[in-house]
């Protein structure tokens, strides 16, 4: 076989088609990045647990009707026990967060507290330790561990400060390991005591002797927390059990992603639709050449070429398509919620990925070159019929496989669209709406002052008064406070009593003197907290717009009523502005107590689950955030971590993050779309053009003006895309009518649709442009040389 | 319907076309001189590759001279555009061509509809009935719904007639009609011309055919890219002593 000549004639004769290349290569590397991003997502949840026991071990406690995720408090671990049936038994907290000192380098991390029992039931081993336990000390992971090589080269038996108290580093966590949300840090939890409201949402994993056992197990956890009667928030036990850990990952991971990697594979199929168009316009426009070779002897021709053409752009596409594959990944990946992530491992196409991928892209260029192959062998035999007919007649008309497959991609790329548009109006309706609070020269500043130094509610206010009463007196300062929220968070949440009855779970802050000016918070009536709002006076309280509309409040000189036991009722003192708080825009209502009033049990749930911030407002407020207060808060509280200053108008902002990621996947999701549609649409009209050359240029000897022929195959384009586009809309007003996907918001479905079938019609026109203007500039004489 | 009234359709002056080829210009015609009259019936001969296929492009608008004057009804056309001389090829040219040139996705009836769909202002209704009419001229009024793949090669040639006359042209155009015919069809599309001729219908067609060819009022020769011999009818016959005139119109010769 002399292939190899003839090989570089090949690759020489598509070195003069760069644009061919060009194209066919780009929109498949498009096609390979959407199903690299899709697949490895998948892969990425799909990786098996991090815990080699998963098999077997089950999480247990109460749950709520909406959550598949279990909550234990200790007086329920300890009346369930330890059965037979129970191998190894563990619990963990909530995780919270820390200051964390090592060397000279102060942090604020998240750590979790377990038990012995825990990484054990687990199956999880730590790298680096003697006794494969932590003892006293702490386990990083090992991202933290990375961070802290840089200090110290060697991380185990680091001794590091946490909250004030020296621990050491006895171990490092595997790469893959998670619990359901990422830490830096496991730390050992002292045996239970009881100690705080937290100890009610902690984490217990059981080992069973087989997974046969889960029924018998439920049943006693059931049995345990029935005996123990309902939890001080008067929680259903009707809920309790034991559920398989790995229904928990399942539960929550597979469906949605399936259906992103499918979006992925179909964006490929896609993509190798585009190719085989391309394939055939490009042998179409040699079709003569191929037919005097095949006239000579090479029967395989049309195959040949056609596979040289598609292993030419698989190579260039994939290489192409790999890296924007990898880029789509780290797109993609803020949108899955961290609960769907099983694995801790870093998220990249590893070779499993790449191997599917490539099969996948493999399979579909060898159908998109048997497809133009057998195109244009069609169109040889065609032209062969009619020659020994005697007058060849023209054929004009596309192949419907050619034209279903454009109003397939048209379709397709419409009801993406529509959703890139459903992504932006809603995002410009979110901007559109007000913060609520004055986001103009304020920062905010995270710190988190420890249990163990700080342990009464008293020596936080005294802390907080300390540094607050410093700050303010900087010049440019004008207001300066405390909070444990930032107004647009949603981070804590407690359940306040109805006026007509029952509770509901609405964001709950503590603010100290200063706070709610330094946020910018608007007062509408009444006033803020002040100095005077001490321990031993009333309590008092603020609220919202939306608290006083939801729960039915007088307003000032109301109570808002916590819903736990023995909880105190508080006077409500002010009411201030709504807050921007989610992607919706919509207001939630608050409630915002004096720092010195709030019930210390709930203050110590709050401040480990959470940090604090310092709000800090006037012109110099950057500054001093930046240059200032490190040092008033060393001196103050020599080892308290700081983060880094975050302007208000971030803050502002960050409710928007969802919905700005929104615009972005879907931006490039159907900008992906819509260019493979407009790729496809060229393709196709740029070969039918190409094959029906004659048939234009006889129209045009009969008195077509190019003007009238370039209307004339825009007219057709525009028959198939049309339909196309109306598909699309249709399957969108479906899917809305379903609530599949986002949810238009009211009253933009014209202006949404129009926008979609809009950059459909634009993309429409610019692919066919080309073709279009091409069959304009046909010569008439042609006709007459036809043969 | 304008109609041309000026005696002389199609003038020639000095007329030169010369296409690109390599460095040097290839000169396919090069000094043409030649009147087409109304009512005239004219054949084009000449020995393959002189140019007479180039020459009909011109006369028939669909391509420009490189040189000389060219007069459609005494209007100078070789500086018009390709949109304006489209619209004079619609009005005024019938094109038969050797391959009949029918589109297959069409019907009989909406080839022939063709050049009256680029033409303003003329109703749906008006065109069904020019329709109807150019297929009943050619004998095909009962093959409207049938698509060209369905009819001989006789059958869409006298279709390709029919759509040259629907548009009611001033002057029909033929490059080898009867080329990819055998005898019997060929004469039957040639009969139908000499009728068409007879109703005063101005024709220029190009033949190899010297039989068919003799069927005209004047024959034109080419040679070398010019006009060397240009005889009429009468003139032919008083020459005529061999049997080229020998068969008769409408009866097939064996
Ligand atoms: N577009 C073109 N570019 C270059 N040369 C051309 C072009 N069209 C025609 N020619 C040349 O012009 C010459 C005349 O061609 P034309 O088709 O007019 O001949 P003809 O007399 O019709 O021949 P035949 O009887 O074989 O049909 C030929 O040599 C041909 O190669
Ligand atoms: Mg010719």
């Amino acid at each position: 076989m002399k292939w190899r000549p003839q090989a570089s004639r090949d690759a020489h004769a598509l070195a003069r088609w760069p644009a061919f290349m060009l194209l066919a290569s780009g929109t498949l590397s498009l096609g390979v990045a959407a199903a690299i991003g899709g697949v490895t997502l998948l892969d990425a949840v799909l990786q098996p647990p991090p815990w080699p026991n998963h098999e077997r071990v089950a999480i247990y406690g109460r749950r709520t009707p909406d959550d598949p995720m279990r909550a234990m408090s200790p007086q329920l671990y300890d009346a369930v026990g330890q059965p037979a049936m129970v191998l190894s038994r563990g619990i963990a907290r909530i995780p919270e967060t820390v200051n964390v000192v090592a060397g000279r380098h102060t942090e604020i991390l998240r750590a979790q507290r377990v038990d012995t029992g825990f990484l054990h039931t687990l199956g999880v081993a730590p790298s680096g330790t003697t006794d494969g336990g932590m003892g006293h000390g702490a386990l990083v992971s090992e991202a933290l561990r990375a961070r802290l090589a840089d200090i110290a080269p060697q991380v185990v038996g680091q001794t590091i400060v946490v909250d004030g108290s020296n621990v050491e580093i006895r171990g490092v966590l595997p790469a893959e390991y998670r619990f359901f949300s990422d830490v830096d840090l496991l730390l050992s939890l002292d045996p239970l005591n009881g100690s705080t409201a937290l100890d009610g949402n902690m984490t217990a994993v059981a080992l069973l002797s087989s997974a046969s056992d889960i029924r018998p197990f439920s049943a006693r956890v059931l049995r345990a927390a029935r005996d123990i009667g309902p939890d001080p928030h008067g929680e259903d036990v009707r809920w309790s059990g034991a559920t398989p850990i790995d229904d928990l990952v399942a539960y929550r991971a597979r469906a949605p992603l399936w259906g992103f990697a499918l979006s992925g594979v179909l964006v490929l199929a896609v993509a190798g639709m585009n190719v085989s168009q391309l394939i055939s316009t490009r042998m179409f426009a040699r079709i003569d050449e191929t037919a005097v070779k095949m006239v000579f002897g090479a029967r395989w021709e049309p195959w040949r070429s056609a596979g040289f053409d598609a292993l030419a752009v698989g190579v260039l596409g994939f290489a192409v398509g790999l890296p924007g594959g990898t880029a789509l990944v780290r797109l993609f990946k803020p949108f899955i919620p961290p609960a769907w992530l099983v694995s801790a491992a870093p998220m990249a196409p590893g070779w499993r990925v790449l191997s599917v991928v490539a099969a996948m892209t493999f399979v579909v260029l060898v159908l998109a070159a048997v497809i133009g192959a057998a195109r244009v062998m069609g169109r040889l035999r065609h032209r062969e019929r009619t020659m020994m007919s005697g007058a060849p007649a023209m054929r004009v008309t596309t192949g419907w496989t050619a034209s279903a497959l454009v109003l397939a991609q048209v379709a397709l790329a419409t009801l993406l669209v529509s959703y890139g548009m459903i992504a932006v109006s809603r995002a410009w309706l979110l901007a559109g709406t007000s913060p609520g609070f004055d986001t103009a020269d304020g920062v905010v500043v995270e710190l988190h002052p420890p249990m163990g130094a700080y342990p009464e509610l008293s020596s936080v206010v005294r802390l907080a008064d300390a540094i607050r009463s410093t700050v303010s007196a900087l010049p440019g300062v004008e207001a300066v406070g405390w909070s444990s929220d930032v107004p647009t968070g949603r981070g804590f949440r407690m359940p306040f009593l109805r006026r007509g009855g029952g509770s509901r779970f609405i964001p709950f802050a503590v603010v100290s003197p200063g706070g709610i000016e330094a946020m910018g918070l608007r007062l509408l009536a009444g006033r803020t907290v002040v100095e005077s709002d001490g321990s031993d006076a009333h309590p008092v309280a603020m609220v919202n717009e939306a608290y006083v509309r939801a729960f039915g409040s007088r307003g000032i000189g109301g109570f808002v009523r916590p819903a736990g036991r023995g909880a105190r009722e508080a006077r409500i003192v002010g009411i201030v502005g709504n807050t921007r708080r989610d992607a919706k825009g919509a207001a939630a209502p608050a409630v915002y107590v004096p720092l010195a009033q709030v019930d210390p049990h709930v203050f110590a749930l709050m401040r480990q689950l959470q940090p604090l911030f310092v709000a800090i407002r006037g012109p110099a407020a950057a500054t001093v955030a930046s240059d200032a207060l490190p040092s008033i808060v060393g001196e103050a509280a020599p080892s308290l971590a700081l983060s880094p200053p975050v302007p208000l108008e971030r803050i502002a902002d960050a409710p928007l993050a969802g919905a700005h990621r929104d615009v972005a996947l879907f931006a490039t999701l159907s900008g992906v779309a819509v260019s493979l549609t407009a790729a496809g649409q060229y393709a196709m009209h740029s070969v039918e053009v190409a094959a029906s050359r004659y048939a234009l240029s006889l129209r045009m000897a009969l008195g077509a003006t190019p003007g009238q022929l370039l209307a004339h195959v825009v007219r057709k384009a525009f028959r198939v895309a049309l339909s196309g586009i109306v598909l699309g809309l249709f399957g969108t007003c479906v899917m809305q009518h379903f609530s599949l996907g986002m949810v238009m918001p009211a009253g933009t479905a014209i202006g949404v649709s129009m926008a979609a079938a809009l950059v459909m019609v634009f993309g429409t026109l610019v692919a066919v442009a080309a073709p279009a203007s091409h069959a304009a500039a046909l010569e008439p004489w042609r006709v007459l040389r036809s043969d | 319907m304008q109609c041309f009234t000026h005696p002389t359709i199609i003038e020639m002056r000095g007329v030169g076309k010369a296409f690109p080829a390599g460095s040097a210009d290839c000169h396919v015609l090069t000094d043409i001189h030649l009147n087409v009259r109304q009512g005239e019936f004219v054949s084009v001969a000449g020995p393959s590759g002189c140019g007479k296929t180039t020459l009909l492009s011109l006369m028939g608008l669909l391509d420009v001279p490189t040189k000389g004057e060219l007069r459609f009804a005494g209007q100078p056309v070789q500086h018009l555009g390709r949109a304006q001389r489209a619209i004079l090829r619609n009005r005024h040219i019938g094109f038969v061509f050797q391959a009949s040139n029918l589109i297959e996705d069409l019907s009989v009836a909406e080839n022939v509809a063709l050049p009256l769909s680029f033409r303003k202002g003329i109703s749906r209704h008006e065109s069904r009935r020019r329709v109807r009419d150019a297929l009943a001229g050619v004998g095909m009024a009962h093959r409207m719904r049938y698509y060209p793949s369905q009819l001989s090669g006789g059958q869409k040639q006298r279709v390709a007639v029919a759509r040259a006359l629907a548009g009611n042209p001033t002057i029909l155009l033929a490059d080898e009609p009867t080329g990819n015919l055998d005898l019997r069809n060929g004469e039957a599309v040639m009969s139908l011309f000499s009728r068409l001729h007879a109703e005063g219908r101005t024709i220029c067609m190009v033949t190899h055919d010297e039989r068919f060819g003799a069927m005209a009022e004047r024959t034109v020769r080419l040679l070398d890219g010019h006009v060397v011999d240009e005889s009429t009818h009468q003139q032919r016959l008083a020459e005529s002593e061999s049997g080229l005139d020998q068969y008769s119109l409408g009866e097939p010769v064996q």
